[in-house]
């Protein structure tokens, strides 16, 4: 019954849904199947996939979604399980530090990123300063991929946390009582028990990763174009047709990452505390 | 009992009906104001220009900018805002004239119409031969920036010094098709206007092959920026960006290549659809007069098309060939054509192979 009432209080997300969601969706998906003559058309959608600019988009895309997720998660796990080690105190500090950077607007980071990375900048400021050759990043895949982990590592680091965090300390006790090394702990209870935070994790990275633009334009200097840069290429190009069916095809990417497998199961054995065989 | 339930169920009911009428009071609230739209490049008028003629003339111009003229068209056509006021460039104008998107100005309510140079003013046919439609706003030339310690002055003699590999890494292509593809089309021999497919094909190759050795594509404060800095040693580029580049590194000088630049104006337009031309030619007959026009001049420091600021104007500041280019540049200059949907198109095309 009260949830029933409760319902009510959905009301105005449900108009923003539909309004800010639903309809832009359908639009795109109207556009993706038409051309500029107003007939149906699947071109759009094969031009997508079949135009080799865009397959070579495509490609870089994925490989910078993986390598970004990997890093991140490479450099989030480790951390997470120190943070849980620290004092209450101590936590709440370190975990502030992590999301200081998001107070800054995203564009002033990138800025900022890109002061560093150049020719002349602090780096190679750094590297020539202690006699060692100079390294040239700036504009460069390696640019955007630093962009790239930089800007999405908490959103990798705080699901990990919160779920590391939230393990029991007697499983782990138990475990050890029963003779299990660290290590063996860290496979057999650990690990399983933080995997949900880790899909949520990998999802919260990856997605935005591979549909990011602005990272690529203000850190690659025009010069690296991702699915996102061509997709923005063709809407301000006024080629909303064949920019949908891009569009399109980029959300069955996010779609498809969004659906890793696991994720309720392992979230409901983590409420139980039972550890999975 | 019963009231608690009717309160739980008409309060979010409430309060969804409030934030409704509060975001559509807020958005009609703004229109009862006398006010102008103008959709402008970004930074191109003195913001102080805006507040001076609110004090004037008791209307508030409200500014949207974009950075490339292929946006502003998108964004034009595609109806979501009405402006009462455009700025572009030549051929983006031309291809506006050409669709019936523009109101002829009525020059009768710009009287200081009249400061326009000649000159400037025979440039603006090329995109509105019978002057109906257009205020210029200012115009300039396309060319190299080059730091003087490292680049020979011989060497931007000719755009050639983009292309073989001299300077690879230190070189700043514009963020532009049109611009990119002119100085690959003029290495080449080819009008910077051509339709040909093939010396577009060609151009097209040029601008890949000559991609590793560009450090980046920006556009002019950025492009500006990263030679002030010393981060790049050539940087194609419009004058007047120049002309700000030397107040802030004095080893920075401009040069335009031999083999011919391009010309560009910016000219002001009403769109056919605007709800108060009337205040827009009141503004644009305020952004002629001669003060104002200054104000503007000295704050970006473009070449402006307003004789009565020229005259104005020391010796010093005219002399400067960033700002006021030699007459030898404008005998082979090109002026900007629109080219048609299919060229257009197959610009795009070959810019995002390039790009990719």
């Amino acid at each position: 019954m009260t949830n029933k009432r409760n319902i009510w209080l959905t009301g105005p997300y449900l108009v923003w849904i539909a309004g800010f969601i639903i309809l832009p969706l359908l639009v795109i998906l109207f556009y993706a199947f038409t051309n500029p003559a107003g007939n149906f058309t699947f071109s759009n959608i094969t031009a997508a996939v079949t135009d080799i600019t865009n397959i070579k988009a495509f490609g870089l895309t994925m490989l910078l979604g993986f390598l970004a997720t990997a890093i991140c998660l490479l450099l989030a796990y480790p951390l997470a399980l120190c943070l849980t080690k620290l004092k209450i105190k101590q936590k709440s500090s370190v975990i502030f530090l992590f999301i200081l950077p998001m107070w800054m607007n995203f564009m002033l980071q990138m800025v900022a990123i890109n002061v560093i990375l150049e020719d002349n900048g602090i780096i190679n400021m750094l590297l020539s300063s202690l006699g060692l050759p100079n390294m040239h990043i700036a504009n460069t895949f390696g640019a955007i991929l630093i962009g790239m982990v930089y800007d999405y590592f908490p959103f990798m680091l705080l699901p990990i946390y919160n779920t590391v965090s939230r393990i029991d300390k007697d499983l782990i006790n138990a475990s050890k009582d029963l003779g299990a090394s660290s290590f063996m702990t860290f496979l057999k209870v650990t690990l399983p028990l933080s995997m949900p935070g880790v899909i949520s994790g990998i999802t919260m990275v990856f997605v935005p990763a591979i549909s990011d633009f602005a990272i690529a334009e203000m850190l690659g200097g025009g010069k690296i174009m991702l699915i996102g840069n061509v997709v923005e290429m063709s809407f301000t190009k006024g080629q909303y047709f064949q920019g949908s069916g891009l569009a399109l095809i980029l959300m069955l990417f996010v779609v498809a990452s969004s659906l890793i497998p696991g994720d309720d199961e392992a979230e409901a054995s983590v409420e139980g505390g039972v550890v999975l065989p | 009992m019963k009231k608690l339930r009717f309160s739980k169920r008409f309060v979010p009911l409430v309060l969804a009906l409030v934030i409704l009428l509060t975001s559509v009071l807020s958005l009609t609230g703004c229109s009862s104001k006398q006010t102008m739209y103008l959709f402008n490049y970004g930074d191109y008028i003195d913001p102080d220009v805006y507040d001076l003629f609110e004090e004037e003339f008791g209307i508030r111009v409200v500014v949207d900018e974009y950075a490339a003229p292929e946006d502003m068209y998108a964004k034009f056509t595609a109806g979501t805002a009405t402006y009462d006021l455009i700025c572009s460039s030549d051929y983006m104008i031309e291809k506006l004239i050409g669709e019936g998107r523009l109101a002829a100005i009525n020059y009768e309510n710009v009287p200081n119409f009249k400061n326009m140079a000649e000159e400037q003013l025979n440039a603006a046919k090329s995109f509105d031969p019978e002057l109906r439609y257009t205020v210029p706003h200012f115009w300039g030339t396309l060319g190299i920036l080059y730091n003087t310690e490292t680049v020979a002055a011989a060497d931007v003699q000719s755009w050639d010094v983009l292309f073989n590999g001299k300077y690879a890494d230190r070189i700043i292509m514009p963020n532009s098709e049109r611009d990119a593809f002119f100085v690959a089309l003029t290495k080449l021999g080819y009008d910077g206007n051509t339709k040909n497919e093939a010396e577009l094909n060609a151009a097209a190759d040029l601008l890949s092959k000559q991609k590793g050795d560009v450090q980046a594509y920006l556009l002019d404060e950025a492009a500006r920026v990263k030679l002030e800095s010393g981060n790049a040693d050539i940087a194609v580029i419009y004058n007047g960006e120049a002309y700000l580049a030397f107040e802030n590194n004095d080893k920075l000088a401009f040069a335009v290549p031999s083999e011919g630049t391009c010309i560009w104006m910016d000219a002001f337009a009403i769109p056919q659809n605007a709800e108060n031309a009337a205040y827009a030619e009141q503004f644009l007959n305020f952004l002629c007069r001669a003060d104002i026009a200054k104000m503007n001049f000295e704050y970006i420091y473009y070449s402006t098309p307003n004789q009565a600021v020229v005259d104005a104007l020391d010796e010093e500041i005219l002399s400067e060939t960033a700002i006021f280019p030699h007459n030898s540049v404008y005998e082979n200059a090109t002026v900007f054509k629109y080219l048609g949907t299919e060229i257009e198109q197959l610009y795009s095309k070959l810019w995002k192979n390039v790009k990719a």
